[in-house]
């Protein structure tokens, strides 16, 4: 028995190593998601900030100074109303729903350089890990549109799921593309061969390939134009018309991790992830001895900020559209993505392919 | 035993009591969910055996795509939930298929030398490039098995279109290029007072 006992402890102190690395990795997650949480808070306050302005209104204004603590204001509101399960409805599914949302929103920012060395998870595969944690979103969605035993639930589940499915190709393709210059799945390697100068960024290259991965990422998170499946208009609020208190919250914290991480995508593969736009070499040798060159030079350097400043524009075009333009119709979405976006994939595909076959120079690298 | 063994007991039990479920279950949108599940861990599986692109991949395409269509179609039909079917005849095939399978299962594991079959010495390299590998043996040797798979599903989908395509078209369609022609003049006309 003894015996028993002293083995057992052997293998608990075995597993104990294995699982040493455990709180290391915790707390790189927690560094992740910890600023990604306040991000989104802010997020929504930026959008009711810059939509508000460019209608001519104020925007929140009353919480806190400028209306800053608005976010936890809304927060603090949703945690404490009540949690409405409808009759009838799959109540494990029902709770389900808003649990897979929110998980795989935040799983693909695993793989995300943020720096040079700034990675949780630096896997070959990582683009093909995001594309399939950005396509596991879907299942939320239906989900929760399926067990809300609701009629507007269910048919905008459905505008949902068929527009996530048409505009993910539109956005492999695009990938694609992306995959032909690089030579590599790997999101360091694909901004490691960006280096140099802002023409040297993979936008200018595959001009129509980034126009149509931002346009599919605008509809993958069923945003304004492409927010068919809320459609406050038609189907009152779409797949989660049924959720209140925090079923609703996590929806939407979800939706705004996922405009943050398209934004943060199309940073890396078209904008240089963390590359500076200059060259250092370029802008010559100046003296280096006083204060403020070094700050100047450290803005100028490659880092994280760039990564930030990008990704903080493409969040930006987010709320610029959605201020910008009218809602489309479904059979226009349907229309646009998979008789335009996809064939000009097609084409612009075919034509990189003659020009890496030819070996002309910013594609063949 | 180390966590690598716990993991797999536990996925690979998870992987058998799912599988039992999803043959047992009345509820066919339960029976589609809980083969997403199967299918995720038969990923963490082929994770486990250092394939990481092809657990990525089937997540991405069979969990991503194909079960996503599978839901949508068995939302979309409502199919009521049988209660009290008689389940003789259901017995009789469901009980014979599984003897075969079992034999056949069982003739491979114990009279076919599996671990010997296997080959190991290729991923035991550091910087083994999986994906890399993948696409380089799929473009190479197995090029035509490749393309004529491709072809075979682009002829699958070109049949499904067939289908729908014929009989006369039953819903209304608004035409984008009329839409975008019609102007002030063809939709509006100014009558005065004095004409009627």
């Amino acid at each position: 028995m003894s015996d028993f006992i002293f083995n057992n402890l052997d293998l608990f102190f075995v597993y104990f190593n294995e699982l040493s690395t455990l709180p290391h990795t915790l707390m790189l997650i927690t560094l992740i998601m910890v600023p990604l949480l306040v991000l989104v808070a802010y997020y929504t306050y930026a959008e009711r900030k810059i939509i508000a302005s460019m209608q001519g209104r104020l925007g929140p204004n009353v919480v806190g100074p400028k209306g800053l603590m608005q976010p936890f204001a809304d927060g603090v509101k949703l945690f404490f109303k009540e949690i409405i399960i409808p009759t009838d409805s799959n109540k494990f599914l029902f709770l389900l729903a808003p649990v897979i949302t929110f998980t795989v929103a935040f799983a693909a920012w695993a793989v995300i350089p943020f720096d040079s060395v700034m990675v949780l998870a630096n896997i070959n595969a990582g683009l093909l890990y995001i594309l399939a944690m950005t396509s596991l979103g879907i299942y939320g969605i239906i989900i929760a549109g399926w067990a809300s035993n609701s009629k507007y639930a269910l048919l905008g589940a459905m505008r949902s799921a068929s527009l996530i499915i048409a505009y993910e190709i539109a956005m492999g393709f695009s990938l694609v593309g992306v995959i032909m210059i690089s030579g590599s799945l790997n999101l360091g390697d694909i901004v490691n061969i960006q280096k140099g100068t802002i023409f040297n960024w993979l936008w200018l290259p595959l001009f129509p390939l980034f126009i149509i991965y931002f346009i599919a990422g605008v509809a993958e998170t069923n945003r304004a134009p492409f927010d068919v499946a809320e459609g406050e208009s038609e189907l009152v609020a779409g797949f989660h018309v049924e959720y209140s208190g925090m079923g609703f919250a996590v929806f939407f914290i979800a939706e705004y991790a996922n405009m943050i991480l398209i934004s943060a995508l199309t940073a890396l593969l078209f904008f240089g992830g963390w590359l500076s736009p200059f060259s250092v070499d370029s802008l010559g040798s100046f003296e280096i001895n006083d204060y403020l060159s070094h700050i100047l030079l450290f803005f100028i350097n490659d880092g994280i900020h760039w990564f930030i400043i990008k990704t903080f524009f493409f969040m930006f075009c987010f709320i610029w559209l959605r201020a910008t333009f009218p809602r489309y119709r479904y059979d226009q979405i349907m229309r646009l993505g998979w008789k335009i976006l996809i064939p000009i994939t097609l084409i612009w595909i075919f034509v990189e392919m003659l020009l890496i076959y030819y070996k002309v120079e910013p594609w063949f690298a | 035993m180390d966590i690598i063994t716990i993991l797999f007991y536990l996925v690979t039990s998870v992987i058998i009591l799912s599988s039992m479920s999803l043959v047992i279950l009345n509820n066919t949108v339960h029976a589609a969910l809980l083969l997403v599940l199967i299918f995720f861990n038969s990923a963490i599986l082929w994770l486990m055996l250092k394939a990481e692109f092809l657990a990525i991949v089937l997540v991405l395409v069979y969990v991503g795509a194909v079960l996503v269509l599978f839901l949508f179609v068995i939302m979309l039909l409502d199919i009521p939930i049988k209660k009290n079917i008689s389940q003789k005849l259901y017995l009789l095939f469901s009980v014979t298929i599984s003897i075969i399978m079992f034999a056949e299962l069982y003739m491979v594991i114990f009279y076919h030398d599996f671990v010997a079959s296997v080959p190991t010495s290729a991923n035991s390299a550091l910087e083994f490039n999986n994906t890399y590998e993948i696409g380089l043996s799929l473009f190479t040797n197995y090029i035509f098995s490749f393309e004529i798979t491709a072809f075979i599903l682009l002829v699958a989908i070109i049949a499904a279109i067939a289908i729908n395509m014929t009989g006369r078209q039953r819903s209304l369609r608004q035409d984008p290029g009329k839409q975008i022609l019609e102007n002030k003049k063809s939709r509006l006309k100014i009558i005065k007072d004095e004409d009627l």
